[in-house]
């Protein structure tokens, strides 16, 4: 069984981008809401309260919690943010896989596997490059040998 | 020996848009308006020529279209080319053919054509991957090449008796699935024909009735018992003319069904490729221990919008148990081993609570808002809240009956979604993925919900609500899916 984890660049880089967000969304409120005062402060509070709780809070509390294990018959994924969720695939059921990766994203983690089994699927993301060329591997392995059996 | 054909011509008229609906309505009506003079004629013409000239390019398309489809079949597959400029060419081999299904309606009986729908195990999700509107001596051929190629060996066959049929179609006929008709007919009709003169036949002919009966009732009782006799009457007689004459028969490698009086279907399901079995029941239906079989199987039921997964229609548990043993012996009994803990009974309370909530505070806010609306209010609210008492009369029942087993290499799943109690029993290589979730208040007591997804064209979700966390991990690691539970989510 290998064990996975989320890349930290990823959630250094989506928090970055919120931050940098909230920040141009507050010069922009500045210079345009100005005479309406109460709405551009709620505004403001607003970006910034949504930049605080999922740049802070909920997204280092779901790359915290996600884990992925992989072993030559099963996948399975622990994950969740206010719900839990233990999810469980068997390699046998698998059909196909979906690797979603941007050229320069992909240092930074933004590699996505879709695991794709006949009604339903398991998403596994923000993964290193390793990790998502180590994962494709191992599935295509147990693919390639279930199809033999 | 091969057969090759065209399609019905019958099929041209699907092959021609919404819009010669639209244009030839009003032409033949005015034709029809016209007085017996050349002259008459002439101005018609003359007023007319560019539809006349659009109704023939619609014409003209849809022929091109039909002669460009062409079939045929053998022994062992079915080759269907379409297109005019393109050639597309798809061959279904039978051993493929997850299910064959061939349906004839009233009107296309009379013009002497069939519908036959081919679904294998790759494709369309949910429909067909082929489908062929042949004549009714071809589709015949069809049926009997595709029956020559699975194996002979007559095991079973079981009807279910009409007097039966009938009193239970009369006792569990729902106006909730009677009005869930009239909204699939009318947004069929919608395709047809425009949005506007279908809302128009619509609501006259319901003011009417509501007329009519308002000289007895007042008028927003007299529209609710409309809407729910008419929901109700037609719930039954679509359960009634579609089980009508129904039969099973089990062979060694398949399943053949046929039903119907009005719409006559006619399947042929490859036993080897059903996912799953379910036993559907209402709450009525439960009281009386009745149930209605069905299976998931790729292209079954999915075939149109009054089109069921059912193969044996509601009958007695006895007759039910028979049926399950003769035509899936291999299957075990369905039996529950691991059962919602009652710290968890609370929750099954939580989307009746919801439903009777949203329209109470509705109908407070009315009161407070609008008060000259209380006389509407209050009988809209008294029934909207019927529907959350019968739910938690459900969920009450469904507490003591829902849970998890396995046995010889089945699982047997036990529980209720929305108002229908389901015992669904799948062979452990079709469970496709299986999620134990906890929410914040589930964590607290040491409870979870199992998500088992098993093989299907669409996502197909059974939901057990309410077990033990630590039970439910151990009895899905002790048959073979480990989630795990000894590394703890940090």
């Amino acid at each position: 069984m290998r064990k996975y984890t989320l890349k930290p660049a990823a959630l250094y880089s989506l928090g970055g981008a919120m931050f940098l967000l909230s920040a141009a969304a507050t010069v922009i409120l500045r210079v345009y809401l100005v005479s309406f005062e109460i709405l551009m402060y709620s505004l403001i509070g607003l970006f910034w309260g949504l930049s605080v709780l999922f740049g802070l809070i909920l997204l280092p509390m779901y790359f915290r919690r996600t884990v992925i294990y992989i072993s030559p018959s099963e996948i399975t994924v622990h994950t969740g943010l206010i719900l839990l969720r233990r999810i469980h695939m068997k390699m046998s059921a698998v059909q196909y896989v979906t690797r979603i990766s941007a050229p320069i994203l992909t240092l930074l983690g933004f590699n996505f596997i879709i695991i794709r089994a006949l009604g339903g699927n398991i998403i596994l993301p923000f993964l290193s490059a390793a990790d998502s060329d180590s994962i494709a591997d191992i599935i295509d392995i147990e693919i390639n040998e279930h199809r033999g059996q | 020996m091969e057969r090759v054909g065209r399609q019905h011509p019958v099929r041209l008229l699907s092959y021609t848009t919404r819009y010669f609906w639209l244009l030839i309505i009003p032409l033949i009506r005015s034709l029809y308006s016209l007085t017996l003079e050349i002259d008459a004629f002439r101005a018609w013409i003359k007023g007319a020529w560019l539809d006349l000239l659009v109704l023939a390019a619609i014409i003209c398309f849809a022929w091109i279209r039909w002669l460009s489809v062409w079939f045929s079949f053998d022994s062992e597959k079915i080759v269907l080319r379409r297109g005019v400029y393109l050639n597309v060419e798809d061959t279904v081999y039978y051993s493929q053919i997850t299910t064959l299904s061939i349906k004839q309606s009233l009107i296309y009986r009379l013009l002497g054509a069939s519908k036959v729908y081919i679904a294998t195990n790759a494709g369309n999700f949910n429909s067909a991957d082929v489908t062929v509107t042949m004549t009714r001596a071809d589709a015949d051929r069809f049926y009997e090449a595709v029956k020559g190629s699975r194996r002979k060996s007559l095991n079973y066959s079981v009807s279910p008796n009409k007097l039966r049929l009938l009193l239970f179609s009369l006792l569990f006929s729902s106006t909730l699935s009677g009005v869930l008709i009239i909204i699939a007919l009318l947004l069929e009709t919608g395709e047809v024909f425009d949005r506007e003169i279908e809302a128009r036949i619509f609501l006259d002919t319901l003011t009417e009735a509501v007329n009519r009966v308002a000289q007895y009732l007042p008028p927003i009782i007299s529209l609710i018992t409309i809407v729910l006799a008419g929901g109700w009457a037609l719930s039954f007689i679509t359960n009634l003319t579609g089980f009508w004459g129904f039969i099973l028969t089990k062979c060694s490698d398949c399943l053949y069904v046929k039903s119907g009086i009005l719409t006559k279907s006619r399947h042929v399901i490859l036993r080897s490729k059903i996912n799953y079995f379910d036993l559907k029941q209402s709450f009525a239906s439960k009281v009386f221990n009745l149930s209605s079989l069905h299976v998931n199987c790729s292209g079954y039921g999915s075939t149109g919008r009054d089109e069921m997964t059912v193969i044996l229609p509601i009958t007695t548990r006895k007759e039910i148990n028979g049926t399950l043993k003769e035509v899936f012996p291999e299957y075990p009994r369905p039996k529950v081993e691991l059962k919602s803990d009652p710290r968890s009974y609370g929750g099954f309370y939580f989307w009746p609570i919801v439903f009777a909530i949203l329209p109470a505070a509705g109908f407070i806010a009315i009161y407070y808002l609008l008060p000259s609306w209380y006389v509407v209010a209050y009988p809209a609210v008294a029934i909207t809240v019927i529907p959350a008492i019968w739910l938690a009369m459900c969920k009450t029942l469904s507490m003591f009956i829902t849970g998890l087993g396995f046995k010889d290499g089945y699982l047997t799943m036990r529980y209720s979604r929305l108002f229908t109690f389901h015992t669904v029993v799948a062979p452990k290589d079709r469970i496709t993925k299986i999620v134990i979730r906890q929410s914040p208040f589930q964590r607290m007591g040491g409870s979870c919900s199992a998500a088992v997804y098993t093989s299907s064209d669409v996502k197909t979700k059974h939901y057990i609500y309410g077990l033990r966390l630590d039970k439910a991990l151990a009895f899905f690691e002790k048959n073979g899916f480990d989630l795990y539970y000894s590394e703890k989510p940090r």
